[in-house]
């Protein structure tokens, strides 16, 4: 779990749902690989999730951090590790609605087969992509060779624009969200060789 | 379908015809052995299967769970040694690491 304090100004605000444990908690996980007797490379994301309704219509909203990282580390006793993680971001940005709506064309075609008119969902979405960077350090506890509990403080730098949304091809502004300089504060069990 | 059944009864027959090493002790096998002269992390992923399944037949012996104490021991014994310190480029990326993350936070703290 990693928890920091994005500030999502417009989804705060009515119509759009309640943001909920999400707005800053966020669920994490990493993939991470020894390439060095202190160093590991992998990737992390945390994800920012919401779905809810919009004016009755289904809405989901994520952003989505993502890192490749390097992790070096040392143990300064056996089973106590700490580390130090370093890396740029490649984040993104979605939100989608899916409609329902009558069109008369298929009305017709139904009507054709004796059908009544039938609902057509309609679903689509708008995405960013932003770049930023991350860093932190934490201690990792091994209750087993292969199992360990780990906390990690740190911050993400990130660079998102409002103006660089894209919706089937077109340019268009987003929300005004407020994630540049966020802290972070992550907790989480390691499983792995 | 012949086909893939043909080639199914080859694959099956070869893997009969091997010779599968059969040891008295599944705790003194020797992956396990080396896990307990080398610690876990000796152990190659391709390599990662048949030990698993050595230990879970080694659970079930007398000195199983001796064996695994022994294993999980020595394993942090030689996480201790291999990276009880930074050595090459590893300290550089943990100072910038820590430097940048204190940086972070005495600004934010003061407000800036």
């Amino acid at each position: 779990m990693g928890y920091s304090s994005p500030d999502y100004k417009t989804f705060a605000e009515n119509p759009f749902p309640s943001l909920g444990v999400t707005e800053t908690m966020m669920v994490n996980f990493s993939f991470t690989y020894q390439v060095y007797s202190n160093a590991r490379v992998g990737f992390s994301e945390w994800i920012s999730f919401t779905s809810d309704t919009y004016e009755g219509e289904d809405f989901d909203r994520s952003i989505k951090y993502r890192a490749v990282i390097i992790e070096t580390y040392f143990f300064p006793m056996k089973k106590l590790e700490l580390n130090f993680t370093l890396g740029p971001m490649i984040n993104s940005g979605s939100i989608s609605l899916t409609t329902k709506q009558t069109v008369d064309a298929w009305d017709t075609l139904m009507d054709e087969f004796n059908n009544s008119s039938i609902e057509i969902s309609s679903s689509d979405e708008m995405t960013t992509t932003f770049y930023g960077v991350t860093s932190s350090f934490g201690a990792r506890f091994y209750l087993k060779p292969y199992l360990a509990i780990e906390a990690q403080i740190g911050f993400m730098e990130n660079y998102y624009s409002k103006d660089n949304w894209s919706f089937q091809g077109k340019d268009i502004k987003g929300p005004n969200i407020d994630v540049e300089d966020l802290p972070l504060f992550t907790f989480g069990m390691v499983y792995g060789w | 379908m012949v086909k893939l059944l043909a080639i199914a009864i080859i694959c099956f027959s070869v893997l009969l015809g091997q010779d599968t090493e059969k040891t008295e002790n599944p705790c003194q096998s020797e992956l396990i052995k080396r896990a307990k002269r080398e610690g876990v992390r000796s152990i190659k992923i391709t390599e990662l299967p048949t030990y698993v399944i050595d230990l879970w037949k080694c659970r079930k012996e007398k000195e199983g769970k001796k064996t695994f104490k022994r294993i999980n021991e020595k394993t942090n014994i030689e996480d201790y040694k291999s990276s009880e310190q930074f050595t090459g480029f590893t300290a550089t990326c943990a100072y910038c690491s820590a430097a940048s993350v204190l940086i972070f936070y005495i600004f934010k703290l003061s407000g800036n």
